[in-house]
């Protein structure tokens, strides 16, 4: 072997035993989540890309499992030792692996804990542990046609219900359909924002110390509904079955009805259609500002199993700075779960942000564990049994919602 | 004879508004695949002004379509052989030789029939980690072909049962061996049997994506069905970009059946009529 063989040995094994050792420190950190698909990116691949970016050591490998196939797919991969570093979770499913000690400890000693919002820290904190890194809160309310709206000579979203009606009245002298109510999710929020408006607090329902039945506020809020019907507002057997993911939204972009109930992750796919000119303003109330029903929907939480605790934290950490964040934000079109008041609200939700400043805001109760999961269940099939049969008693449907939180304490 | 000309007739289209009502799913989902957004949302259930292949350009550029249906073809068609195959070799056995251990044993495989698919998940799951086989196209091949062996196998046994034991008895004379006459008497008899079941292995394989989710975790990896998924939001639909995608993920489903078509009715139809 000649001299120039040995140097071009040698420098091959220093290349070799240099990529060896950069493979070895390179982590490849196993996350999962629902958004980041083609249908709901929220930034995800973006701000992987950043975060891969400024971490050259970490590889993300991002997999999409949806919120329902989670609880199918995820609990395997949990119990068999093998679940991913990161995991999008949200209340319930913290509260239930959390419980079983198959997440980390986020810890309250964190720096972003210390910016959460006031009202989120008691629903994410468990006996000074953290097992979610909240990444927005999200806006549900009443999406208005502006355009059909002004038809029947209206210029502004209605916040009460006297402005509802009245605008019922208006778009229906017009011939246009005022609301869309499905029995499923729109009907509901309707009923529980304003049952929730008038009453003492979710907890002591969801509890069983207060019985749906016996509180004259929920009561109130179905008979609003009956109001609804008798004044033209809503069609309840031609909407009871309308299907609020697909259907409903179809309706609305296609200007069939001026005002829907729904959630601000629309905004971003409403704002597409062209010529539909609408507004996004909080749930129509007794009170003048509406009520702005917020879902603290999602977080990051890191699983007790992982091999790599401090990558984790820092993908998550990264998701906790503003201007990483703001991505998502805006994206999802919701609001920051820390002080600041950072939003990705357009202004097209102007009337909602309004109301979250007068004091309309009242957090989802399923979103932060004040009402037990399976009640949503009952809540949503016993509205669309009511509106299909709108001769049922409060009390028929109420006690529906009584049983289902017995059965689940 | 007018009134059976008639009879006939209604007959026909009877049989033609009923074939249409099942294949209305199928036409509406073609249908939506072609329009553009707007046009969706003007009129939902109308048909295309015209064929608009924007759709299809946005959803292939944004889904691994050739390798995904590669891998679903691989998988398919070796569960489908295998559970095929080893379904028959046990049923055999348990076919012919009636007694309290073969009952019980087709008693268990019933359960196995019975047993709802969340129930197994994790079990599954963690043996598969256990033996290596997790992200692996041999571990999801055998998972799939454990879940379908049930199905095979009680199908098998009823339909051995009912060729008569003549054929085997004759082949003893001529010095076959248990596995000679299993492989060349009984195996072809299948045929019409093996052609059903196929049928109903290759849509369970081809359509779940629970397993595939579980078991695979490298994008290289995911089965058609797998990347078609990713176009479902979980609070919104997006009919654009849905039904191409659910179309690319049926058809080469669909092409197959073409193919195959004479042979699989063939298979399913023979013996129906002596």
């Amino acid at each position: 072997m000649n001299k120039s063989h040995l140097k071009l040995s040698c420098v091959a094994i220093a290349a070799l035993l240099t990529a060896q050792a950069a493979s070895a420190q390179q982590v490849v950190l196993d996350v999962t989540g629902w958004k980041g698909n083609e249908a709901e990116p929220a930034g995800m691949s973006e701000l992987i890309e950043a975060f891969e970016a400024a971490n050259p050591d970490i590889d993300v490998e991002f997999s999409y499992i949806s919120r329902l196939d989670t609880d199918v797919v995820l609990p395997p991969r949990l119990q068999g030792d093998n679940a991913p570093d990161v995991m999008m979770t949200d209340m319930p499913l913290v509260s239930i692996w959390s419980e079983s000690g198959l997440l980390a400890d986020l810890g309250t000693d964190s720096e972003w804990y210390g910016r959460l919002e006031g009202s989120l820290v008691p629903s994410v904190t468990n006996d000074d542990s953290i097992y979610i890194m909240p990444l927005e809160v999200i806006g549900m309310g009443n999406f208005v046609n502006m355009d059909l709206l002004a038809q029947a000579g209206i210029s502004e979203a209605p916040t009460t219900i006297d402005e509802l009606h009245a605008a019922c009245q208006a778009l229906d002298a017009e011939g246009i359909r005022p609301l869309i109510f499905t029995g499923g999710f729109s009907a509901p929020l309707f009923v529980i924002a304003n049952g929730l408006e008038q009453s003492n607090g979710a907890a002591s329902l969801g509890m069983a110390e207060e019985m749906f039945v016996d509180s004259a506020a929920f009561n109130a809020s179905i008979d609003l509904v009956r109001g609804l019907i008798d004044n033209k507002c809503v069609d309840p057997q031609g909407q009871a079955g309308l299907d609020p993911w697909s259907t409903a939204l179809t309706e609305f972009k296609a200007g069939n009805f001026a005002m829907m109930p729904q959630g601000a992750w629309n905004i971003g796919d409403f704002s597409t259609v062209e010529g539909l000119n609408f507004t996004f303003a909080p749930i129509p109330s007794g009170n003048d500002s509406g009520v702005a029903l917020d879902l603290f929907g999602i977080g990051w939480s890191m699983s007790a199993q992982t091999e790599y605790p401090e990558e984790a934290k820092r993908f998550i950490d990264f998701f906790a700075q503003a201007e990483n964040l703001q991505i998502m934000l805006d994206a999802e079109s919701a609001y920051s779960p820390f002080q600041g008041g950072a939003s990705g609200m357009p202004t097209l939700a102007a009337a909602y942000d309004q109301s979250r400043l007068d004091g309309g805001v009242i957090m989802y109760p399923f979103a932060v564990l004040d009402w037990p999961k399976p009640l949503e269940g009952e809540i949503w099939d016993s509205l669309t049994g009511f509106l299909l049969d709108t001769d049922k008693s409060n009390e028929a449907v109420l006690e529906r919602w009584d049983e289902a939180v017995e059965d689940s304490l | 004879m007018t009134l059976r000309r008639a009879l006939s007739w209604l007959a026909h289209v009877a049989v033609v508004a009923i074939v249409l009502a099942m294949l209305m799913p199928v036409i509406y989902m073609i249908g939506m695949s072609f329009r553009t957004s707007t046009e969706i949302i003007e009129q939902p259930l109308g048909m295309p002004n015209s064929l608009y292949l924007g759709n299809y350009e946005t959803v292939l550029a944004s889904m691994p379509y050739l390798r995904s249906v590669i891998n679903s073809i691989g998988i398919t068609l070796a569960v489908t052989l295998m559970v095929a195959f080893l379904g028959s070799l046990a049923a055999y056995p348990l076919a012919r030789r009636t007694n309290r251990f073969t009952r019980i044993v087709i008693m268990l495989v019933a359960l196995g029939l019975a047993t709802p698919p969340f129930v197994t998940i994790t079990p599954i799951y963690v043996i598969f980690r256990n033996l290596g086989l997790l992200d692996s196209y041999v571990g999801i091949i055998i998972a799939f072909t454990a879940l379908n062996l049930p199905l095979a196998v009680f199908f098998y046994t009823s339909f051995i049962g009912a060729i008569p034991k003549e054929l085997e008895e004759a082949a003893r004379l001529d010095n076959c061996n248990n596995w000679q006459i299993y492989w060349y008497i009984i195996r072809p008899l299948l045929g019409p049997a093996t052609a059903t079941l196929s049928l109903f292995v290759t849509l369970m394989v081809w359509n779940d994506f629970t397993y595939p989710l579980l078991l695979l975790s490298s994008p290289e990896k995911s089965t058609v069905m797998i990347s078609v998924y990713r176009f479902l939001g979980n609070l919104n639909v997006q009919p654009d970009q849905l039904f191409p995608a659910a179309v690319l993920g049926s058809l080469p489903l669909l092409v197959l059946f073409v193919i195959f078509q004479r042979r699989i009715v063939a298979g399913v139809t023979a013996g129906a009529v002596k």
